[in-house]
C-alpha cells in the first residue's frame, strides 16, 4: 500500500505550526503585514488556523482526500496543493474586498476535492460511479460558486469566533484543484509512464507518479 | 560617556554616597555629586515585590482615550519642580496630541491621583505581591474614572552638577539604564514616556526626550542659575519629548497594523474602528468546511475505495 507522504508532511507541518503562537504569527496572512514586505504569508497562511475544532475539521478533509488522491496520483496531489497555495494566496491579497487576516488549509482541501472527483469521473469506474463522482463535483463547484457570488457561507463551519467565511478562499481552491487535475492529464496523456485502461479516458489516475 | 549610551560604569561607591548623604545640606559645589530629583514609572508600575503581568494581546478600539501624568515621585523626595509646572508640560504634551488620526481625546490627570510607591521591605514584599498593590491597580481605577484607554506615564529625571568629570549621572527607564557624565554647573534632563494599554498591561510605545544646559563659568548666583537651569531643562526635555512621541506614535501605527505589538513574538494588536471592525485592513476570515463537505467528501471517499 502506497503511503501518502505529501499529504502526510503536509498535515504534519501545518498540525505542528498550530502549537506555537509564535509561528501562527508569522504564517497567517495579514494585507499589512504583506504589503510591508513579508511576501510569504499569503502563502504560508494556509498551514494556521484558528482554532483547534478548525485544525481538526481542515486537516482532517486534507488528510483523507490527500490519501485518496495519492493512492492514486502522487504528482496530482503535489500540483493541487501547490496551485491551490499559488491561486488562493494571490487572490487573497490582490482580489477586493481586502480582508485583515486569513488562515487555514480548507482552500487546499477544496482542490484535493475537485482533483479526486475529477480523476474519478474519468477513471475507470462504471457508469453509476463517474455520474456520482460528476454529480458530488457539480454540487461542489455550485456551492462555492454560489458561496463567492452572494458573499455567504452556506452551512459554514468549523472557524474562530468572530471569523468569517472567505467565499473565494474555496473557489480559488476548487480551480487550483481542476488546473493541476488538467496539467495531471496533460503530463500524462503526453506518454510518459502512464498506462490508460482499457476503454477508459485518460487521465492522471492511470499514471503512477 | 555620552548620553544616551547604554552603559554600566563609573557607578558611585558606597562611601561616596555617604560622603554625599553627610553633604547633604551643604551646596552642591562642596559634594561634586549631582542635585537630583526624579520619578520613576517604573518604581510606580512595579514596586518592589510586586509580580510583572505577563504580556497580552491588546485589542484598541479607536478613537482612543489617552491619559498623561508625570509618575510620582517617591514620597517626602525633594522637587525641584512643581505641581503646577508638572501639569503645565503635560498640557504641552497632551496638545500636541490632540486631534491626531486615531486619538479621541488626551487627559491630563492631576498629580493627586497617583499615589506614590513607597519601598516595600523584603519580608512584606510577598504580602505586597499577593494584594496587587501595583501602579496597574490604580490605573484600572483612573480608567474607569476618566474613560481613558491608554496611560501616557511621564517620569523624569533631571541631575545638576557642580564639578567636571567627578560624577555621572545614572537613569533608568523602562528599556535601560542611561549614563551621563557631569559637567560643571550643567543640568542634565531626562523626560521619559511610557505609554500603556491599561486594559491588557501592555507596553505600546515609549520616548525619551532630553535636554542638556552648560553651565556657566562663573556665575553671580550659583543656586539661581541652577534653579533657571533646572526650569529651562525641563522645557527643552518636553519639547524634545513631544517630538520623540511622534515619532514613536507613528513607528507604533505601523507597527501595529501588521497585528503585533512590536513584531513576531509580541502580544498581537487588534485596531478596531467604531463600529468595532477591524481598521484600515478588513476581516479575519477562512475558508470553512462544514456538514455539507463532509458529507461529499465521504461520498467522494467510497466512490475512491470503491474503484481501488
Amino acid at each position: 500500500m502506497r503511503i501518502p507522504w505529501v499529504t502526510l508532511s503536509f498535515v504534519a507541518v501545518a498540525a505542528a505550526a498550530g502549537f506555537s503562537p509564535n509561528t501562527i504569527d508569522w504564517l497567517e496572512y495579514r494585507q499589512a503585514a504583506v504589503s510591508a514586505g513579508e511576501w510569504w504569508r499569503p502563502f504560508s497562511a494556509h498551514l494556521v488556523h484558528w482554532s483547534a475544532r478548525m485544525t481538526a475539521v481542515d486537516l482532517g478533509a486534507v488528510l483523507l482526500l490527500g490519501a485518496l488522491l495519492e493512492r492514486r496520483s502522487r504528482f496530482t496531489v503535489v500540483l493541487a496543493i501547490a496551485s491551490a497555495i499559488l491561486l488562493v494566496g494571490l487572490g487573497l491579497h490582490f482580489l477586493p474586498p481586502p480582508i485583515g487576516r486569513y488562515r487555514g488549509s480548507s482552500s487546499v482541501a477544496s482542490a484535493l476535492y475537485v482533483a479526486l472527483a475529477l480523476d474519478l469521473r474519468r477513471g475507470s469506474m462504471g457508469r453509476f460511479g463517474r455520474g456520482a463522482a460528476a454529480a458530488m463535483l457539480a454540487l461542489f463547484v455550485l456551492k462555492v460558486c454560489a458561496e463567492a457570488w452572494t458573499g455567504e457561507a452556506i452551512f459554514a463551519g468549523a472557524m474562530g469566533a468572530g471569523v468569517t467565511v472567505l467565499p473565494r478562499a474555496h473557489l480559488l481552491g476548487a480551480a487550483g484543484g481542476a488546473v493541476a487535475w488538467g496539467a495531471a492529464a496533460r503530463r500524462g496523456a503526453g506518454g510518459r509512464g502512464v498506462s490508460v485502461p482499457s476503454g477508459a479516458p485518460s487521465g492522471p489516475s492511470s499514471r503512477s507518479s | 560617556m555620552q548620553s544616551g549610551t547604554h552603559v554600566w560604569s563609573r557607578w558611585p561607591t558606597v562611601p561616596a554616597l555617604l560622603l554625599a548623604l553627610l553633604a547633604g545640606g551643604l551646596s552642591a559645589c562642596a559634594t561634586g555629586y549631582p542635585r537630583q530629583t526624579r520619578s520613576s514609572a517604573l518604581e510606580y508600575l512595579y514596586p518592589r515585590g510586586a509580580s510583572p503581568a505577563p504580556p497580552a494581546d491588546v485589542t484598541l478600539r479607536t478613537p482612543l482615550r489617552i491619559g498623561i501624568a508625570f509618575a510620582p515621585a517617591p514620597r517626602f523626595a525633594n522637587e525641584r519642580i512643581s505641581a503646577t509646572d508638572k501639569q503645565e508640560l503635560l498640557e504641552k504634551v497632551a496638545a500636541a496630541f490632540r486631534g491626531r488620526p486615531g486619538i479621541g481625546g488626551v487627559e491630563v490627570i492631576p498629580a493627586n491621583h497617583l499615589t506614590a510607591r513607597e519601598p516595600v521591605p523584603p519580608a512584606a514584599a510577598t504580602v505586597a505581591a499577593t494584594i496587587g498593590s501595583t501602579g496597574f491597580d490604580e490605573l484600572d481605577r483612573l480608567k474607569a474614572a476618566f474613560g481613558i484607554d491608554l496611560m501616557a506615564l511621564v517620569s523624569y529625571d533631571q541631575a545638576q552638577f557642580s564639578e567636571t568629570g567627578k560624577s555621572s549621572w545614572a537613569y533608568w527607564t523602562i528599556v535601560g539604564l542611561y549614563v551621563v557624565k557631569g559637567e560643571k554647573n550643567g543640568t542634565e534632563t531626562m523626560l521619559d514616556a511610557v505609554v500603556y494599554d491599561i486594559a491588557s498591561r501592555t507596553l505600546l510605545f515609549n520616548a525619551a526626550g532630553q535636554s542638556r544646559i552648560a553651565g556657566s563659568a562663573t556665575p553671580i548666583d550659583v543656586e539661581r542659575a541652577l534653579r533657571l537651569a533646572s526650569d529651562a531643562g525641563f522645557k527643552q526635555a518636553t519639547d524634545d519629548l513631544i517630538v520623540k512621541l511622534g515619532v514613536a506614535l507613528e513607528t507604533f501605527q505601523k507597527q501595529a497594523a501588521t497585528g503585533t505589538v512590536r513584531g513576531p513574538g509580541t502580544p498581537a494588536i487588534a485596531l478596531l474602528g467604531a463600529d468595532g471592525k477591524p481598521v484600515g485592513g478588513g476581516e479575519d476570515t477562512s475558508g470553512a468546511f462544514g456538514a455539507a463537505e463532509g458529507i461529499a467528501i465521504l461520498v467522494l471517499a467510497l466512490l475512491a475505495l470503491r474503484r481501488g
